[in-house]
């Protein structure tokens, strides 16, 4: 059995649009404020957890005549991101966070394929929910 | 994997471009080696490299195919590779089961080499690369 995983069976959905078969790379990116809780005569840093937040990245293929799927990721879209990083079997695990789609770039290179980049900015009072299919 | 559909859209590419038809007096194009004696002037193609992308879950492949028209002189088989480079220089070929969204030549050759009768023979052309994904 193997130990270890690429990112080729990802599934990933932005509200209810799969994005998963023209992906190239999901960056999700989440963490939690730290407050200063150290006083006195404390002689190390304590800290106080504060508020999730995050961010995802994707880079994506730019699908011929993709106008669905481009309109489901214009900016300011508001949907919940949804991503398995080893597919949906039963067990695998599985994460999802509301978010806005904070950017979204287009490259056109006249040799190249056709890429979209997309930020997705959590939008979520619980943060990330993690589950299993 | 779609070789022999990739190399039926090049051929059909070539054969019908009548300006190379032709100037070659027939269809005397090639897959890879052409036969004994195919006259003085003809167009070979062959795989150079190339294969999966791997960079998406939809598949796609990036392919270089040579692209010669070889002769007895090197006008003729800078002539004939003229006419190839027209009919296949950002252009699209039609793959069965394939989207083929970019072709485009990179590299030119031109070296001469006797044929069995050790009559020297011009071979002129170009290294395209032809990219494509699965439909």
């Amino acid at each position: 059995m193997s130990t270890t995983y690429t990112g080729s069976g990802l599934y990933l959905k932005f509200g209810s649009t799969e994005l998963a078969a023209d992906y190239r790379s999901f960056t999700p990116s989440f963490s939690i404020g730290l407050e200063d809780a150290s006083a006195g005569s404390d002689t190390g840093m304590s800290r106080l957890t504060t508020l999730k937040d995050g961010s995802a990245s994707l880079t994506m293929r730019a699908p011929v005549g993709g106008t669905a799927t481009s309109a489901a990721l214009e900016e300011g879209t508001e949907g919940t991101l949804e991503w398995g990083p080893e597919g949906t079997a039963t067990n695998k695990p599985k994460r999802s966070v509301n978010c806005f789609v904070e950017s979204f770039e287009e490259t056109l290179a006249y040799a190249g394929v056709t890429e979209w980049s997309v930020t997705f900015q959590q939008s979520d009072t619980s943060g990330v929910s993690k589950s299993n299919y | 994997m779609p070789v022999t559909a990739l190399e039926t859209a090049l051929y059909n590419k070539l054969s019908g471009n009548s300006a190379l038809t032709t100037e070659l007096g027939g269809t005397l194009i090639y897959n890879k080696l052409a036969p004994q004696n195919p006259g003085n002037k003809y167009v070979v193609f062959q795989w150079q490299g190339g294969g999966d992308e791997n960079d998406t879950p939809t598949r796609s492949r990036s392919l270089l195919y040579g692209v010669y028209g070889i002769a007895t002189g090197q006008a003729t088989a800078a002539t004939i590779d003229g006419l190839i480079d027209t009919a296949l220089h950002d252009q699209t070929l039609t793959i069965s089961g394939w989207a083929n969204y970019w072709m485009a030549r990179e590299t030119d050759i031109n070296i001469v080499e006797p044929n069995s009768g050790q009559v020297p023979m011009y071979r002129v052309g170009g290294i395209y690369r032809i990219s494509m994904n699965e439909t």
